[in-house]
């Protein structure tokens, strides 16, 4: 009989009973037990007497054997002799035998050595290295070569732990005994993760294909809003392009560097099986600050994110697979395990670093020098410049310490047949810059139910609202940050009589930062219903129907006191974005194991995945009040527009694996896929694909007995890209206005052939782990080569046409990754080690006419055959000419001209290898952080610099060129100030390439785990609290704010150029986790 | 059990074929774009828009007109301008670039719309030649701009179908000025349409006579001048009104440009200085300002201490109209005309001081050409300052060299290297 429910009160009872009922059996009793079960024992004192036993599953262990022959003993001396070897404690209250776990009682410890040896329960080979530690202490010691420890404890009593990396950890307790034989035992599951893969999951021992996996511990370490953010230098083969501080802002990941030009280089993201909208719904025109509503997902949700990185694994996805794909999994409930997890952080940011401007006096005299320099009059008196009334320091003006924080709630829990997550959250992030803002609000339900033994179903729901406050920025001249830069120190902030001073060349910041609204909302709920039906003992049907839904809504308001509100009398923009996604998904799973050897597994499915997008825009302009920020109060509306977008995919898919003896695994992979965006000739599409793998470590002949797992694997394959414009394979024609009458004109110029850009990728690694488990090595080569690449091609411009889009062009990118995560130290103090790096070298083979693609973006880069994507290409700059001060630029073809056939590549914005590096040093119950992120030989084309180190505009400069020349025989590398430049020396060129190379101490954490003692006080399960530094410093070359920019954000084109890029932020803060 | 399933299966496989069937929802297939006729005067209308262009009339050709000439510099923030004001243009240059491309995409609609003419059979002929004269002009005007800038031109006439069409060779500037007489002869005498939103049959003239006067006949150039002059139109009394009333009676080609954001110009913008919330990218040369006779009204339109351009002054919503011709020319013409010819010297006089008296200024009398070829030029740069002739006229004069110390080969700008990159008939 066992009482579960009723053993909470038995502390109570116990005393009563202790007091008053307490009384001695008399009863004698007979066993003959053999090896039997403790069970078996009460059964048989159960029979003889009228006493019942009482006690708790979770406490006693009734299955632990026994072997004990008495006659006629009395009970109580009977249950004595049993139960002190068993560490029981037994109270015989009424008829009842009551037992409890044995608590150690305060008995004065005498010292004792306690010896044993501990073995591989597999072979019954000695483990060495094994630590052997008192229970919640530091003492310990660990096993010598023949598994052999000795170790003094205090008292008689103590609980050992054995724990060694790849197996269960094993406690002891160490009673009446001193020497031990110790048998551990291999946890599979530890070096065995289970990897979520297209379609399925997989062990990581028996993965066939190249997939990183990044878990909840990693995601979480970093303290942000942003999913690309949380895994930057987390996975070989990935770069995020993060843009600018932007809160809220997109970024983009690129998988195995970039595989298109103009179809898009964004992976496939799927959320739950289901892909998700990932585009930037705004209508606003904010370069750089793009809001991808992938962002809108909140990270506390992922329970991991598999990037799945080459052919193999991505061709399952097909037409989409190109660019790799992004699989997040989301944290579903586990029925046993329930819980309420609270998690609260807060922190402060800070601007990391701001350019160094000229202050009043200095740029007055820049002026001058420059005014004179181009034959004209000094502009400030040395009076004026003596006497300066006003020195602002604009940039001070506008950045701010701004907090950050986020709430996220947690239930997990269920029964056996239901499970549920249930999430809530919130972050709430301000900007550095005045006035920038980003707030969310999500919720998430994971649901599982098994309906029946055939039927399991389920759903994820998750809503997400987020609030985002932008401010003009990149390109702008109504931007506060670059006019923050720029803005010249001679102008007040305010008036007197506390209006914003407009007297400068650009608009003033503060007043833009503090007047200016543009708030995007934006409704992001996706979800997804399943059906898992097995059919037979080995044939499963799944069913799936996913849903994605954003609604965007921007509101955009210039009041008539901002300079650009003056314009027009107030400028009002309204607009809405819709997206709605559906999937629906029917897959068949067939898997079995024939004579234990062959182990088979076969999907096979039908998807279709259909997208809308609408969207409406309208701008007002003249408004009654700067009061009045709605466009019902707009005099003039000058736009408005409406549209409406749908594309759809149809996708036939299979899968074949076949697994020998775990040794050697044969991957087949099919998709066939129909783009409604291809004329019908051209609609479809086959992408296939295959791995092999060999486990060598699992041949019998395979005897090195420090490598504990080795595998090779090889895969090949075809994946798709089809991101590109609707319609291109027909004639169009646009419709516009002219004198308030309806026009059309023709757009394009049709190409019916066009189809699927198509990636052919090779990769061969191997997965190794050495030193029992303790380093673990993968290391990939790949080569993908990407052809039929859609490419704008230019064209003629007398054509009438600028490009055409044609499946002309052909890149590769080739690479190497290697990731190695080593267990220095497992003792008492742990200290775990995670380096990975990837190289890959990006070029472009083929474009169409080989013409090279020029001037794109504000780093004036360049698509041309031979050379990565977006090299930097201009004049090369020589140096200044002490003679002139101005700039010597390499005459290449030394025809006596520098003119536009002097152009060379003067930088490339793809690094020589980039990863990072990050460490885990625990001891007792303190956990500290380091991680480390790099890249080595990417260039940056610094474009701010050359509108504040030009020296010839009105623009404030840096104080670099107050060691500008200013008379002959000057030795400088600053050209003069002169406002003419007859030597163009702010041309492009190679004066604005910097090396870009970094070193960023990315995350610093301190992490404290509350002892068991404590928690149990509260009766909390776990409480752990952390305090976390984010960028806090950062070794470069580099002079611009940040050398990880991207003004262009999203545009993998035109990365490594800074242009007034909205600055990234060190971030303190601290949090704490409360599990009940 | 089994059967269900496949029933269930291929119901859900049957249904995809069709659904990838998608038409275009925010543009037209172009084998339905054109039905009837009202479509096709909306294929027509098309041309006008591409003049609209930032890149043309929207911009571009008055920034080039007159910051690449001694009436402007560049005074704002964007760098590629200054290559005009040197007059010393890379081919790299993305305004080059622009100007290159907008009226080749005017030209391309033209050829189009011509197309599209010719081929439709629910209209008469007198009709179909009315359009095409409409047609014909346009492509005349746009060869017109962009020889005047690049001199030898690639010459298309037919629309650009497919990738066969691409590639065209240079022609020469004679040729090319064979083909806009021959579209302007065709088109003379056709059009009724009186509109000067519009082409019109004054027009097709004024064209005629400016052309006439590049290529140096100044008889034709002087007929035609003088044949627009004796229309019904009149100059305006004020010059001030010129900029205040659109479609009023000295205009015979305008532009028309509203406030609707896919409809407006950027010219104030341009004009106007950062205090005033313009970007002052155009800016007054002060040897301009200084230029002006003190009671000429049309130094009234360049104000401030930071002197700026208030022609276009609708800054706030961009609807100020571009005239593309206005009848102030035709006297300027007229009397270009015949004091070439060394002719008619009483009407020389009088055509200047019709100009002069309009903007308050004595009347002058020379009996010497070339003093009075020095005085139009005189009122041509001021009459049109910022107008985006300037330029022109000092290249068609040959005073580009004294006037803006430039040599002759940068009369003519470099065809930019977008277009030779990639045709593959030019070297």
């Amino acid at each position: 009989m066992s009482l579960n429910n009723q053993f909470k009160f038995f502390p109570i009872i116990l005393m009563f009973s202790i007091l008053f009922f307490q009384s001695r059996a008399q009863e004698n009793v007979s066993i003959k037990l053999k090896s039997s079960s403790l069970k078996e024992l009460f059964t048989s004192i159960e029979n003889q007497t009228e006493y019942t036993f009482v006690y708790s599953n979770d406490d006693i262990d009734v299955s632990q054997r026994i072997t004990h022959r008495k006659k006629n003993i009395e009970l109580t001396e009977l249950l004595h002799e049993i139960f002190t070897k068993k560490s029981i404690d037994f109270q015989l209250i009424g008829k009842q035998i009551i037992l409890t776990k044995k608590i150690p009682e305060a008995i004065p410890k005498e010292p004792k050595t306690i010896t044993g040896t501990v073995r591989n329960k597999s072979d019954d080979l000695p483990l060495p290295g094994v630590n052997v530690i008192i229970k919640n202490t530091t003492i310990g010691t660990s096993t010598d070569i023949n598994g052999y420890f000795s170790l003094k404890v205090p008292g008689d009593s103590n609980i050992l732990v054995f724990s060694f990396l790849g197996f269960k950890t094993f406690e002891l307790n160490t009673l009446n005994q001193n020497d031990f034989n110790i048998s551990l035992e291999e946890d599979l599951q530890r070096i065995d993760e289970v990897i979520v893969v297209g379609y399925g999951k997989e062990s990581k021992n028996n993965l066939s294909s190249s997939v990183s996996d990044i878990r909840t511990e990693k995601i979480s370490e970093i303290f942000t809003a942003n999913l690309s953010e949380s895994i930057n230098g987390r996975s070989t083969g990935i770069l995020v392009n993060q843009n600018s501080g932007t809160p809220g802002a997109a970024t983009t990941l690129g998988i195995r560097g970039i595989s298109s030009i103009t179809a898009g280089a964004d992976p496939l993201y799927i959320i739950d099986g289901v892909p998700v909208i990932a585009m930037d719904l705004s209508q606003i025109y904010f370069n750089g600050q793009g809001v991808n509503t992938i962002s809108d997902l909140s990270l506390p949700d992922i329970e991991s994110i598999s990037i799945l990185k080459d052919a193999s694994a991505t061709a399952i996805f097909g037409a989409r697979g190109s660019n790799g794909v992004v699989l997040i999994t989301t944290k579903r409930g586990n029925g046993d395990d329930s819980f309420i997890r609270f998690n609260v952080k807060y922190g402060l940011q800070q601007v990391t670093k701001t350019y160094d401007m000229l202050n009043a006096e200095e740029f007055m005299r820049y002026k001058n020098d420059a005014a004179v320099n181009s034959g004209g009059i000094a502009v400030y008196s040395e009076e004026d410049i003596l006497n300066n009334k006003y020195d602002t320091d604009w940039q001070a003006e506008l950045y701010r310490i701004a907090p950050m924080e986020s709430y996220d709630l947690a239930f997990s829990g269920g029964t056996k047949t239901t499970r549920y997550y249930l999430t809530g959250s919130y972050f709430n992030q301000e900007g550095i810059v005045e006035g920038t803002d980003y707030k969310r609000i999500s919720s998430r339900i994971n649901l599982d139910h098994q309906f029946s033994k055939r039927i399991n179903l389920g759903a994820s729901i998750s809503i997400n609202r987020a609030i985002n406050n932008r401010k003009e920025g990149d390109q702008s001249l109504n931007g506060p940050v670059p006019n923050a830069i720029s803005l010249p120190p001679v102008y007040p902030v305010y008036n007197n009589d506390g209006s914003f001073n407009e007297d400068g060349p650009l608009a003033n910041p503060i007043s833009i930062a503090k007047q200016h609204t543009n708030i995007a909302y934006s409704w992001h709920t996706y979800g997804n219903t399943f059906l898992n039906f097995k059919l037979f003992r080995n044939l499963l049907y799944k069913m799936k129907f996913g849903i994605d839904y954003v609604n965007f809504r921007e509101h955009t308001y210039d009041p008539v006191t901002t300079r650009q509100g003056a314009k027009y009398q107030g400028l009002g923009i309204e607009s809405t974005s819709e997206a709605l996604k559906t999937l629906f998904s029917n897959i068949i799973n067939y898997s079995t194991i024939i004579n234990e050897k062959h182990s088979i597994d076969i999907i096979a499915g039908y998807e279709t995945d259909n997208k809308q997008v609408s969207s409406t825009f309208m701008r007002g302009e003249t408004f009654a009040s700067e009061k009045l920020e709605y466009l019902a109060n707009a005099v003039e509306k000058v736009s408005a527009e409406a549209y409406f977008e749908e594309s759809i995919i149809n996708s036939f898919l299979g899968r074949i694996k076949y697994k020998h003896d775990n040794k050697y695994i044969v991957t087949f992979n099919a998709r066939y896929d129909g783009s409604s965006r291809f004329s019908k000739q051209n609609r479809y599409g086959f992408f296939p694909s295959g791995d092999i793998a060999w486990k060598i470590s699992k041949e019998n002949f395979f005897n090195i007995n420090f490598i504990n797992h080795l595998k090779i694997r090889s895969s090949y394959g075809v994946t798709g890209n089809d991101k590109i414009p609707e319609f291109l394979y027909i004639s169009q024609f646009g419709a516009s206005e002219y004198a308030e009458s309806p026009t059309i004109y023709p757009v394009n110029i049709s190409n019916p052939s066009l189809k699927w850009e198509t990636t052919k990728q090779f990769n061969i690694g191997i997965d190794l782990s050495i030193l029992k488990n303790r380093i673990a090595l993968t290391a990939d080569y790949y080569h993908k080569k990407t052809e039929d690449l859609l490419l704008e091609n230019p064209i003629p411009p007398s054509s009438g046409y600028e490009v055409i889009i044609t499946n002309t062009g052909k890149l590769e990118n080739k690479g190497l990754e290697l990731s190695l995560k080593s267990l220095n130290m497992d003792r008492s103090f742990r200290w775990e080690s995670e380096l990975n790096i990837s190289f890959n070298r990006n070029k472009v083979t083929k474009l169409y006419n080989n013409q090279p693609i020029d001037n794109i973006g504000r780093g004036y880069q360049r698509i041309e055959v031979g050379e990565p994507i977006g090299i930097f290409y201009g004049y090369n700059s020589l140096g200044v000419d002490p003679s002139t001060g101005d700039l010597v630029f390499e005459d290449v073809n030394q025809d006596g001209l520098i003119d536009i056939n002097d152009k060379i590549k003067i930088g490339s914005p793809h690094a020589k290898f980039l990863g990072g590096f990050s460490n885990i040093w625990a001891y007792k119950n303190f956990e500290l952080n380091l991680f480390l992120q790099f890249s080595y030989g990417n260039d940056v084309f610094n474009g701010t610099r050359r509108y504040i180190e030009s020296m010839k505009d009105a623009n404030n400069q840096t104080s670099a060129v107050l060691d500008r020349w200013q008379e002959p025989g000057d030795i400088t590398d600053i050209p003069r100030a002169t406002n003419s430049d007859p030597n163009e020396n702010n041309r492009v060129s190679s004066r604005y390439v910097e090396d870009g190379s970094f070193i960023k101490l990315k995350t610093l954490r301190f992490t404290y785990n509350f002892d068991e003692n404590f928690t149990d006080k509260l009766n909390i399960n776990a409480i752990s609290a952390f305090i976390l530094a984010q960028n806090l410093f950062t070794i470069t070359n580099y002079s611009g704010l940040d050398p990880e920019v991207n003004y262009a954000g999203a545009d993998v084109i035109r990365s490594g150029v800074e242009f007034f890029t909205y600055p990234s932020a060190k971030i303190y803060s601290a949090g704490i986790t409360i599990k009940f | 059990m089994k059967n269900k399933l496949l029933i269930i299966l291929f119901i859900i496989f049957s249904g995809c074929e069709g659904i990838l069937e998608l038409q275009p929802t925010d543009s037209i297939s172009s084998d339905i774009a054109i039905l009837n006729e009202s479509d096709l005067q909306n294929v027509i209308r098309g041309c006008y828009d591409a003049l609209q262009f930032d890149g043309y009339y929207g911009r571009l050709i008055i920034v080039i007109g007159d910051i690449g000439s001694d009436n402007a510099y560049n005074g704002g923030t964007i760098l590629e301008y200054d290559q005009f004001n040197k007059n010393s243009v890379e081919q790299d240059n993305r305004f080059l670039e622009e100007i290159w491309t907008t009226p080749y995409i005017a030209i391309n609609r033209c050829n189009t719309a011509i197309f599209y003419t010719n081929n439709f059979n629910q209209i008469t002929e007198t009709k179909r030649d009315e359009y095409l004269a409409e047609l014909r002009f346009l492509r005349a005007l746009n060869y017109f701009n962009l020889t005047r800038l690049f001199k030898d031109i690639p010459l298309k006439l037919k629309p650009t179908m497919d990738k066969e069409d691409l590639n065209v060779p240079l022609s020469d500037q004679s040729i090319i000025y064979e083909q806009i007489l021959e579209d302007l002869n065709f088109a003379n005498n056709k059009i009724e349409n009186t509109d000067p939103y519009y082409a019109t049959d004054l027009a097709v003239k004024t064209l005629l006579a400016k052309v006439y006067l590049e290529t140096e006949d100044y008889e034709k150039a002087n007929n035609y001048a003088d044949l627009v002059i004796s229309s019904d139109k009149e100059l305006l009394e004020s010059f001030d009104e010129l900029f205040t009333i659109e479609n009023n009676s000295e205009s015979i080609f305008e532009l028309s440009f509203t406030e609707i954001l896919t409809d407006k110009n950027r010219l104030a913008e341009y004009c106007y200085p950062t205090n005033l919330g313009g970007r002052y990218e155009i800016a007054p040369e002060i040897t301009l300002i200084n230029s002006f006779e003190d009671e000429d009204v049309r130094k009234g339109l360049f104000l401030g201490n930071t002197p700026y351009c208030n022609k276009y002054e609708s800054l706030t919503s961009g609807a100020d109209n571009v005239y593309i011709f206005r009848l102030a020319e035709l006297y300027l013409i007229r009397a270009e005309a015949n004091a070439r010819l060394q002719r008619n010297l009483t009407e020389v006089n009088n055509d200047i001081n019709k100009i002069r008296f309009r903007a308050g200024l004595n009347n002058i009398f020379s009996s010497s050409y070339s003093e009075l070829l020095d005085f139009i030029e005189s009122e041509r740069k001021h009459e049109f300052a910022f107008e985006g002739h300037r330029r022109f006229d000092l290249v068609r004069t040959g005073k580009a060299s004294s006037v803006l110390g430039i040599s002759e080969e940068d009369y003519y700008f470099p065809i930019p290297l977008s277009e030779i990159n990639t045709n593959n008939q030019i070297d």
